[in-house]
């Protein structure tokens, strides 16, 4: 009997040391549940880091999205095939292999700036401003990805007039099984011009017009508006967008980078600046969050994976002014090319840590001119060109002349090489991509070994859109695939 | 009645009769007293001298090893390696009992004589192979479940390094693969075919009864990475049973799909001390040539053909085409200062690796021990690459009373592991000798400087990195178990079992400033630490019956935890004072700093019984309730049971007639549900992810979508068993098996425009079915002459029944998951061999016709061309041969093993096809078979600069190569130093011998080696090696 009490006391000890249900409940350490992250206004902010922090990714915003309308373009070049930029150069992509990123990371981030957007109207605050600042910053980068996505996947705007497909827009937080058809090109103009007019209203406070280092703020909103604008052929409101830029950036301490502080003015301003300079937004990368060796800091550098440099053409247009300042910009890499030295390391940082410059105050003047140009305003296209041409020789100068949209377009090239824009603007207007040498090459390359059909081409060519991704098109049946990438 | 008698007896007459009462008694007395003494004597003679025996086998060899003891007191011994013992004194009426492993054991009564001679008998019931489960020990022929058991008696002959060598083809339906032959690195074992997609597809390990940590534990996450299995070593191990199929497997629940590995550690046995010394050296090569590469001289001369034929394309005339050539040639393909370089020579060397062991066990009737002391030292194929380790073990069993056990096994182990690249990074020696560095390039400039100029890797050159970086491992391992039994009434016993296995594993990544790796930032070191603890507590009730002899009956309950937590910090600092010295504090500048932990918790209650009647009729039942913290609240716990059978036909009367042929005959069959936990221990759960941050601030972003219903992965599987035995020297196992894997974890991708790509969802089922058949046999059994032979054969098939009931086919790289169609099949381009008249690649259209046929038009041009699928990656047949041979003092055994049917796809072909878009690459050797002249049949394109579609950036068949092989895994011969001369030197035995492993394969396409294969793509990690080891064991 006492066996049997024995027996039963210490098995039912060590056989029901029942651990509950809750011994089971386990949280991860570095993960929040998605439902308990907003809870007060600060955690907009967050959000919103998240978003900045994608875009500082090298298949995003610090690499392949600047430098894909670089390698696509006349201006530069991969120094060889196979160099990372090297299949963009050659327009090798395919339906199969068209890189996944351009896609999904945009979709990313557009799912951040909908959950700030849809959770800001919850959050009771004091701080109206800032409320409405962050609220600002999600519209503006909401407009600037669908943008992006639109000028990867779309035809230009004005090879139909918006009538060719864009992509799906997206405004509100989706199910995770939800399937949507491409808008067109048109819808998404339209989305982004709203977005980007409700961004401009929203931030229209103390906060919005403030120097917010790695933010985007309002002038730097109505600079991609009015990009958007140009790109559109809406060339009144792409002026009146860019001055009002422009006249809004430079009371609030903006200002052109001088003659002499251009050269380092990447490294100084774009990178350790406290205060308002030329850049209107940029990425912000550091040490600790760097975007690693694919990164446009390193890309560019002789002393990095030196992938992408000019071309000889370009070489040759730059250098026609012996003194434009621009050319110190050039490093050249024994045997392989010239490049262009815009993505500068902060101080004490590598360069694959450079900021990434995404609009600056020159490209407003640059639309200003051109719109104006276009518009037949020969007094406003000079009285916008000009500061350019005078940074970059103080001794050049277009007053007193009419200027032409080649002139225009030629000063653009030269600014803005090396900062994603050179195939969106050969082909927006019509215009043509064409790859020629030098008669005489002064830099080391030359083009490599191409399909003929990528030497010369405008926005009838099927590979200036990106193939949507297969991983896409295999699980959203709603879509269409761009013509000629076949099924 | 004495009146009478005195009446009757006069007074004298009865003096008389007393006196021979008397006497008569008296002498009895004398008897009884010289039978005394003499019985006295004999005690007295066996206190001084002891009693003596020999125990012999049937055929009078001695028996070493045998335990003898006395009935009476349990007072006992063991033979020595005569077979002699000796007991101290025992009286006329007391019983040794003698028993062996494998052999009837015996009493004697001692009966007063000395000497003994004993001869035991084999039991052939008992020499059948042990099952041991984990959760019980069987005799094969009571066990109604499929497993394979290796046992590693028969293998200790041959030098391990690694715990999956003794796998390798000895368990049939066991598939043994790794990316990588670096030291240490880690394997990927599936049992009975792939039975899971996205959660792991490995077995359970379960050491001495423990469920362990296994796999990949490299800190690194180096491509190689570093086998917990390392830890261990192969010598401490006494028996493998991997269980294939429900009946034992379903004890285990929710991590018991891919089946089970058990692991059983020596014990001592009763006896004197035994000291093992096992020493061995050796060396190691590429088991095949691998990846060959164009020399120098070939390589410039493909490449001027190139050049050549691009301008001739042109319509340039040879002689300035010639002129081209000549010019470019030596841009691309100069002979450098120093003449060709080979690259191999540079950055690989002859492996090699020595060891050295010793253990001591021994026991008494109250305590068995085991000790071991262990050191291996291993340096890999590419220079500077290795492992060390020292490994101790304690295994102590002490029956504190009668009723109480206690015991505990303990490891303790470090190993050192010196690991490089196999990822296409520039200076990885297998993608920088195979493909980035070329004959042309030097490793040094004239002046002795180091060439920092390479034609395609320019200053990245591998030979400075090697010499200057390192990719550190270390593994820390202590992994003890304590445990007590009590045994309340006979046979029913409590035991509980708590665990501890706490590992330590550290990395260390140094990019020195001389390199190009390190030299942007003055030095940059990476160090990781992460702890490892998982604590499993066990406890058992058992108990055995037996009713009117007929009915057995065992039962089991049970109850467990297992806790798993996982600690984790890294930092990486930069720009260093001087490169020897790299400490992580003389870093000036931190560079990254992080760490997290994360935890997983399983709860169980089982339950099992088991019933024969007469050992001719078996049935099994076993239950099991997990609850995971993997999955959410509602969700997690789950039930897996199994039921099995086995009919012992050879015991049935109607059977008699056969028994003089037919010494075994078994039915058996089983039928049970396991489970697979997803790997990810949060995977349910919606998250936002912390790690993120902008300019110093925190961030959040979304990162997981939330699946409550999220559950386990459940595998149906079905086992029937034959087992046949005969004249008890050729044993046939056959096996059929079904395991359906239903609701598979899969990431079901969704659209990207939500925001995320996929998520975890339970969706797909797969099966695998298949065969396995194992013959053994005795060839010979003399006592001069023993030859046994074991073949084995398995056969899998692999199909997907559903992806999400919604889509048919998802597309993975290579590879296309189809329904009805096995895991890895493959999703390429039709390759259509090479136009014989211009030397253009062809490729086959492949569009459907109305009737979903497939049309077989040529096209030169791959972007017309559409991916089908084609073969798989699973071989259909996998198996092996080995035997064991040994004339008297000789002994040989090989093994071959085999695999036919299946497929890989050459991944790096995409690098190397045509030497690469730029001609600054190395050529593989195949293009010297490329298309020269028209009429040419050929499979390799012509050479040239300019190709319109390079092979080189489409997925075709062309790279798709037979897996096939037939490869000597091993031959080991051995000498037995005869006995009689090693006992002069005071030594039991004396064994020397000489092994090989992989000396000698077949492949069918021998390009690579066809185990340099990993989840069907080939890439270029460090294929196996072939091994040559020399070595000796003492027994002291």
């Amino acid at each position: 009997m006492k066996k049997i009490k024995e027996i039963i006391v210490a098995s039912s000890l060590l056989l029901c040391g029942a651990c509950g249900n809750n011994w089971l409940d386990l949280e991860p350490s570095t993960y929040m549940p998605t439902d308990n992250i907003i809870n007060e206004l600060n955690d907009i902010d967050l959000v919103l880091n998240g978003v900045y922090s994608t875009m500082q990714n090298a298949y995003a915003y610090s690499g392949r999205f600047v430098y894909y309308a670089d390698a696509t373009g006349d201006d530069m070049q991969a120094a060889k095939v196979s160099n990372r930029t090297g299949s963009y150069y050659v327009m090798k992509f395919t339906k199969d292999d068209s890189p996944s990123t351009f896609w999904s990371y945009p979709y990313f981030m557009l799912n951040l700036c909908n959950l700030a957007i849809e959770q800001t109207d919850k959050i009771e605050t004091t701080e109206e401003d800032l409320k409405n600042y962050y609220l600002g910053e999600a519209y503006a980068l909401r407009a600037l990805f669908h943008f992006d996505l639109t000028r990867f996947y779309g035809y230009p705007y004005q090879k139909d007039g918006g009538k060719s497909l864009g992509v799906p827009i997206v405004t509100t937080q989706l199910a995770p099984e939800t399937q949507l058809p491409r808008n067109t090109v048109a819808e998404c103009y339209t989305q982004v011009i709203e977005d980007l007019k409700k961004a401009i209203d929203l931030m229209d406070n103390d906060e919005g017009k403030a120097f917010q280092k790695g933010h985007i703020n309002r002038w730097a909103s109505m600079l991609l508006l009015s990009r958007v604008y140009l790109y559109q052929g809406d060339n009144e409101n792409a002026y009146k967008m860019a001055t009002e830029a422009i006249a809004g950036a430079e009371k609030a301490g903006y200002h052109l980078w001088s003659t002499e502080e251009y050269p380092t003015a990447w490294a100084a301003d774009a990178g350790d600046a406290k205060t308002a300079g030329e850049v209107l937004f940029e990425i912000v990368n550091t040490t600790d969050d760097g975007p690693g060796n694919e990164s446009l800091g390193y890309l560019h550098n002789t002393k990095g994976y030196y992938d992408i440099c000019v071309t000889s053409s370009f070489y040759d247009l730059l250098t026609e002014d012996p003194n434009d300042v621009r050319i110190q910009l050039l490093k050249l890499k024994e045997d392989v090319g010239y490049f262009v030295y815009k993505y500068q390391p902060q101080s004490g940082e590598v360069i694959q840590n450079a900021n990434i410059p995404l609009l600056r105050l020159s490209e407003a003047y640059l639309i200003a001119a051109e719109a104006a140009q276009k518009l037949g305003d020969n007094t406003n296209a000079v009285k916008y060109l000009n500061p350019i041409v005078e940074r970059a020789n103080p001794e050049n100068s277009v007053e007193g002349t009419t200027v032409t949209l080649e002139r225009i377009m030629t000063e653009r090239r030269k600014e803005l090489v090396a900062e994603g824009h050179r195939m969106f603007d050969a082909l927006r207007d019509g215009g043509y991509v064409e790859r020629i040498d030098s008669p005489k090459p002064k830099t080391p390359n030359t083009h490599l070994v191409m399909d003929a059909a990528a030497m010369k081409f405008n926005w009838d060519y099927y590979k200036c859109v990106l193939a949507i991704p297969k991983a896409e098109m295999d699980v959203n049946k709603s879509l269409e695939q761009n013509p000629e990438y076949g099924n | 009645m004495s009146k009478e008698s005195n009446q009757k007896y006069p007074q004298g007459r009865r003096l008389l009769f007393s006196l021979a009462i008397v006497s008569l008694s008296l002498l009895g007395s004398v008897f009884s007293a010289a039978a005394a003494q003499t019985g006295s004597r004999t005690a007295i003679t066996q206190q001084q001298q002891p009693l003596k025996g020999t125990v012999v086998d049937e055929k009078g060899e001695p028996i070493i090893g045998a335990t003898v003891f006395v009935k009476e007191t349990k007072n006992g011994t063991a033979t020595d390696i005569d077979g002699k013992f000796s007991l101290p004194a025992a009286t006329l009426q007391q019983t040794i009992v003698v028993s062996f492993m494998g052999y009837v054991s015996q009493e004697v009564k001692v009966n007063g004589k000395n000497d003994l001679r004993i001869v035991l008998q084999p039991d052939n019931k008992v020499l059948e192979e042990v099952v041991i489960t984990g959760y019980g020990t069987y005799k094969k022929s009571a066990y109604a479940g499929a497993a394979s058991t290796v046992k590693t008696s028969e293998l200790k002959d041959v030098p391990m390094v690694t715990f999956s060598d003794m796998l390798q083809g000895s368990a049939p339906g066991v598939q043994i693969s790794s990316a990588s032959g670096q030291p240490g690195a880690s394997t990927s074992i599936n049992i009975r075919g792939l039975g899971s997609f996205n959660a792991s597809s490995q077995p359970l390990y379960v050491i001495d009864g423990v469920p362990v940590t296994s796999g990949n534990y490299s800190a690194l996450d180096s491509d190689a990475g570093l086998d917990i299995m390392s830890t261990i070593s192969s010598s401490d191990i006494e028996n493998i049973t991997v269980i294939k199929d429900a009946a034992a497997a379903s004890l285990y629940g929710s991590r018991a799909a891919n089946g089970v590995i058990v692991i059983t550690t020596k014990k001592g046995k009763v006896g004197k001390p035994v000291v093992n010394l096992k020493a061995d050296w050796g060396f190691s090569d590429f088991a095949m040539d691998y990846r060959p590469i164009m020399n120098g001289k070939d390589r410039r001369e493909f490449i001027y053909s190139a050049i050549k034929n691009f301008y001739l394309g042109k319509n340039y005339s040879e002689e300035n085409a010639l002129e081209y050539a000549d010019y470019y040639i030596e841009k691309y393909a100069a002979e450098p200062w120093c003449g060709y370089v080979d690259w191999d020579k540079l950055l690989f060397q002859k492996g090699s690796h020595q060891s050295y062991e010793v253990s001591v066990s021994g026991g008494t009737d109250r305590v068995k021990y085991y000790t071991s002391l262990s050191y291996l030292d291993q340096e890999g194929i590419v220079k500077k690459s290795g492992l060390q380790r020292t490994s101790g073990r304690i295994n102590v069993e002490y029956k504190a009373t009668d009723k109480l056990t206690l015991g505990g096994n303990m490891l303790f182990s470090t190993v050192k592991q010196n690991v490089y690249s196999e990822g296409a990074s520039y200076t990885a020696p297998f993608y920088a000798a195979r493909s980035k560095v070329t004959p042309s390039d030097a490793p040094f400039n004239e002046d002795g400087t180091w060439n920092r100029n390479l034609l395609s890797n320019g200053e990245r050159n591998p030979l400075l990195a090697m010499e200057y970086d390192f990719d550190r491992e270390y593994m820390t391992r202590s992994f003890n178990t304590i445990y007590g039994s009590y045994e309340f009434i006979p046979n029913l016993i409590l035991k509980s079992t708590l665990s501890y296995d706490y590992n330590i594993n550290k990395g260390r990544e140094w990019d020195d400033p001389h390199t190009s790796n390190g030299e942007k930032y003055n030095g940059r070191m990476h160090q990781l630490w992460s702890e490892t603890k998982k604590v499993v507590w066990a406890n058992q009730l058992t108990y055995n019956i037996t009713i009117q002899d007929d009915h057995h009956l065992d039962f089991l309950l049970g109850y467990e935890t297992d806790a798993y937590d996982y600690d984790y910090i890294n930092g990486t600092k930069t720009n260093f004072a001087h490169y020897q010295k790299n400490a992580l504090s003389n870093g000036s500048e931190i560079s990254s700093f992080g760490g997290y932990d994360s935890h997983s918790r399983l709860v169980s209650y089982l339950a099992r019984v088991n019933y024969d009647f007469r050992n001719k009729y078996f049935l099994g039942g076993s239950a099991r309730i997990d609850g995971s913290s993997r999955l959410a609240a509602d969700n997690r716990w789950g039930c897996f049971w199994s039921a099995s059978a086995a009919w012992r036909i050879i015991e049935e009367g109607f059977m008699d007639p056969a028994k003089d042929w037919l010494s075994d005959l078994k039915l058996r069959a089983s039928y049970g549900v396991n489970g697979t936990l997803p790997s990810d221990y949060y995977g349910y759960q919606g998250l936002a992810s912390l790690t993120s941050s902008y300019m110093g601030s925190p961030a959040y972003s979304l990162s997981q979508i939330e699946n409550l219903n999220l559950g386990w992965e459940k595998n149906h599987n079905l086992n029937i068993g034959l087992d046949f035995g005969f004249w008890n020297r050729l044993n046939i196992t056959l096996e059929y098996y079904v395991r359906r894997t239903k609701d598979l974890l899969m990431d079901y991708p969704v659209s990207m425009i939500t925001g995320y790509s996929s998520y975890l969802r339970n969706i797909g089922e797969v099966k695998n079915s298949g065969v396995e058949l194992e013959i053994s046999s005795t060839n010979f059994d003399k006592k001069d002459f023993k030859w046994n032979t074991t073949f084995t054969l398995s056969n899998n098939k692999n199909k997907i029944v559903t992806l999400d009931g919604d889509q048919t086919e998802i597309i993975s790289g290579s590879q296309i998951r189809q329904v009805g169609k096995s895991y890895r099949t493959f999703y390429l381009i039709e390759f259509a061999g090479i136009n014989p008249e211009t030397g253009a690649p062809q490729f086959y259209t492949n569009t459907k016709d109305d009737n979903g046929n497939y049309v077989k038009e040529i096209t030169e041009n791959p972007t017309k061309a559409y991916r089908i699928p084609m073969k798989h990656a699973e071989p259909i047949v996998t198996g092996g041969l080995s035997n064991t041979l040994r004339y008297k003092w000789f002994d040989l055994n090989f093994m071959i093993s085999y695999q036919f049917g299946g497929y890989s796809y050459d991944n790096w072909a995409q690098k190397t096809e045509h030497g690469g878009s730029e001609e600054d690459l190395n050529i593989p050797t195949y293009y010297k078979d490329a298309w020269k002249k028209p009429g040419d049949i050929t499979q390799y394109e012509v050479a040239n600069w300019e190709q319109k579609y390079p092979m080189k950036s489409y997925a075709t068949s062309r790279r798709l190569h037979s897996t096939d092989f037939i490869r000597l895994r091993n031959l080991t011969f051995g000498i037995t130093l005869p006995q009689n001369w090693t006992k002069k030197a005071g030594l039991q035995t004396v064994r020397f011998y000489a092994s090989g492993n992989n000396l000698l394969t077949w492949a069918k396409w021998d390009y690579y080696d066809p185990e340099a294969v990993s989840a069907g793509t080939a890439g270029w990690g460090t294929p196996p090696t072939k091994t040559m080891t020399f070595g000796v064991n003492i027994t002291l």
